[in-house]
């Protein structure tokens, strides 16, 4: 399935008619954030707290205290940002076993302006204690998500997307928790992406491969705990590394793949290509994307022109 | 619930603010005058109200201490009731102990829930409140808030979510000693006063002396006050209440004593036991 609300919506229903732990918890997200489906079937485990965030994530905190198994929706920054705190004391250091969804991560409200946009949350949560973090991209892989952050130990923070993609690569999907998903091998470069931007990843891969540049593109689905051992095997050999990504600058995936390059002083060139910091730019999905420099198209341009002055410098020497 | 039993009840008190005020005299500073004004609240919860057993932490009734700096006064009530060792008291302060400034419940399994940034207590109610329902538990949760802490936006979202789902199983005790860090609260930020806000929200309020712990008893016993509200008691209290040098004084809020501040706190506190009878 391409539309990832949809997805999620179904999908939790049918966990939840496996699972009488589930609850289901709504900030005047019902409709918007896929629950609707959920509050239908199980109104007396559905709780609408009003647009109310941080009462939300405390709410969830102390009823998995007493078994339950709540799923909190919310557009993503009044998640991940307002209640940030409510995150870090009640479910990252308490261990509680929430799900938090944050709906809209990345550009996803790309036309709602900056307020709505999600791009240092991956940032902030990163830095939370005992917090997976999931970053789907399409509705198979929202799916896999939500089931796996239902089955995993103590909290977890799924990034929600919102339009409606195709997968990345056709055919049967290796995903699993805490693996990079292996979606195309080279030998040249090694571009690491989440979520919608491994769609973009792949058109670039495939952009470039016509101009005889080979790209591994390696899927990190799951962004905690990071999946370093492919990092690493991956970036070995290669002329450069690349991420790509939804998110600023700054604590996102292009910061965790050079903490871990770093760490293992590997000195392969790293090229972030990222949302600018303070980028306030709004309009069209495709075309936001495209502006930033983020598409697939210009993304291969980039790598391209990297690898060309990589390449250059490298002479130079 | 235990009958009302006065003289239990304040010598319970009395024996937490002595543990209060020998364990700051001990191992140094700690956040005084808010766990000497609560210490009566928390005596007359644990020692009475609560159907407590820190074996059973499902289905006892619930204490979120939203006030979490008044740590001293729950650590002092837990360890007269044997749920922990009072001696242990000792490593307040110290590297690696149990028992910090702010109460961590992943430390001691016999709290509910870990606080110390205020503006929490009130929404993790709300979730306890709310499972007891969807589990059909019979639990109550009590919350112990302070009266700076009601400037907490997240506070406020609580306060209208349990008025909305009509938490009659939720009791919020508000600990109002009037100072904070910077002063009055009526100097700080305090518009108009917490009975009207409350009520207006939807709660079903009383006020009571909150260092008299018959009258705390009796709020206490009758709640929830109206059914199909959640119940608010609002405890008029001294700050640092039962240190008489320390009373009512905002620089008391969090204490730093020498050696001389020390034993003159303990030595009042020695002479009420004697007059009393409450030796140990």
């Amino acid at each position: 399935m391409n539309d990832p609300r949809k997805a999620f919506e179904l999908k939790l229903v049918e966990l939840a008619r496996k699972d009488p732990r589930i609850v289901a918890v709504s900030c005047d997200s019902c409709a918007g954030g896929g629950l609707s489906a959920f509050f239908k079937e199980f109104p007396q485990r559905s709780i609408e707290v009003g647009i109310s965030e941080q009462n939300a994530v405390s709410l969830c905190a102390a009823m998995a205290r007493q078994g339950l198994l709540p799923v909190l929706v919310i557009i993503n920054p009044f998640l991940t940002m307002r209640a940030y705190e409510q995150v870090r004391d009640d479910l990252g250091y308490m261990n509680s076993k929430v799900v938090i969804v944050g709906s809209g991560g990345g550009l996803a409200y790309s036309t709602l302006g900056s307020t709505h946009i999600a791009v240092e949350d991956v940032g902030l949560m990163r830095s939370i204690p005992h917090l997976t973090i999931l970053a789907p991209g399409d509705g198979d892989e929202v799916e896999f998500c939500l089931e796996q952050a239902l089955a995993a130990d103590g909290p977890v923070y799924i990034r929600m997307p919102r339009q409606a993609r195709s997968a990345p690569v056709t055919g049967p999907r290796t995903m699993e928790l805490g693996k990079a998903e292996v979606l195309s091998e080279g030998a040249d470069a090694a571009l690491y992406t989440y979520g919608p931007s491994a769609e973009e990843a792949m058109k670039a891969c495939r952009i470039l491969s016509e101009q005889g540049v080979s790209l591994s593109v390696l899927n990190m689905t799951t962004l905690k705990p990071l999946d370093t051992q492919a990092v690493l095997a991956h970036a070995k050999g290669k002329k450069a590394v690349f991420t790509l990504e939804e998110h600023a600058p700054v604590g996102g995936l292009g910061s965790a793949v050079a903490e871990v390059l770093a760490q293992a002083g590997t000195g392969v060139p790293l090229h972030v290509m990222a949302v600018p910091e303070g980028a306030k730019n709004t309009g069209p999905y495709e075309e936001l994307l495209a502006f930033y420099g983020l598409s697939g198209q210009e993304a291969a341009k980039r790598i391209a022109a990297a690898l060309q002055a990589d390449c250059q410098n490298e002479a130079s020497r | 619930m235990k009958a009302l039993n006065r003289e239990k009840l304040e010598r319970l008190a009395f024996a937490i603010r002595r543990n209060v005020v020998s364990t700051i005299a001990t191992n140094g500073e700690g956040h005084v005058g808010g766990a000497l004004s609560a210490a009566d609240a928390i005596a007359v919860l644990y020692g009475a109200i609560m159907n407590y057993d820190a074996q059973d932490p499902l289905h006892r009734d619930k204490f979120i201490l939203s006030a979490g700096h008044k740590c001293l006064a729950l650590y002092g009530a837990l360890a007269e009731l044997g749920v922990i060792d009072k001696a242990e008291l000792k490593t307040y302060n110290q590297l690696g102990t149990r028992f910090p400034g702010h109460p961590d419940a992943t430390k001691l399994p016999c709290l509910d829930f870990s606080t110390g940034s205020l503006g929490h207590g009130l929404p993790l109610g709300c979730g306890y409140a709310m499972a007891a329902r969807l589990q059909g538990e019979r639990y109550r949760t009590y919350v112990l808030m302070g009266d700076g802490e009601q400037g907490e936006g997240s506070l406020w979202e609580a306060a209208a979510f349990a008025a909305h789902k009509k938490l009659d199983n939720l009791v919020a005790i508000l600990d109002e000693n009037t100072l904070q860090i910077n002063g009055r609260t009526s100097e700080v930020c305090k518009p108009t006063d917490f009975e009207g806000r409350y009520a207006a929200f939807g709660w079903a309020v009383r006020t009571v002396d909150g260092n008299d712990v018959g009258a705390l008893y009796d709020a206490l016993a009758a709640a929830p006050f109206e059914p199909g509200k959640p119940s608010i008691l609002v405890a008029k209290t001294v700050k640092s209440k039962g240190v008489s040098f320390l009373e009512d004084q905002a620089k008391y809020h969090h204490w730093n004593p020498g050696k001389e501040e020390a034993d003159r706190a303990l030595a009042e506190l020695d002479a009420v036991a004697a007059e009393r009878g409450w030796q140990d």
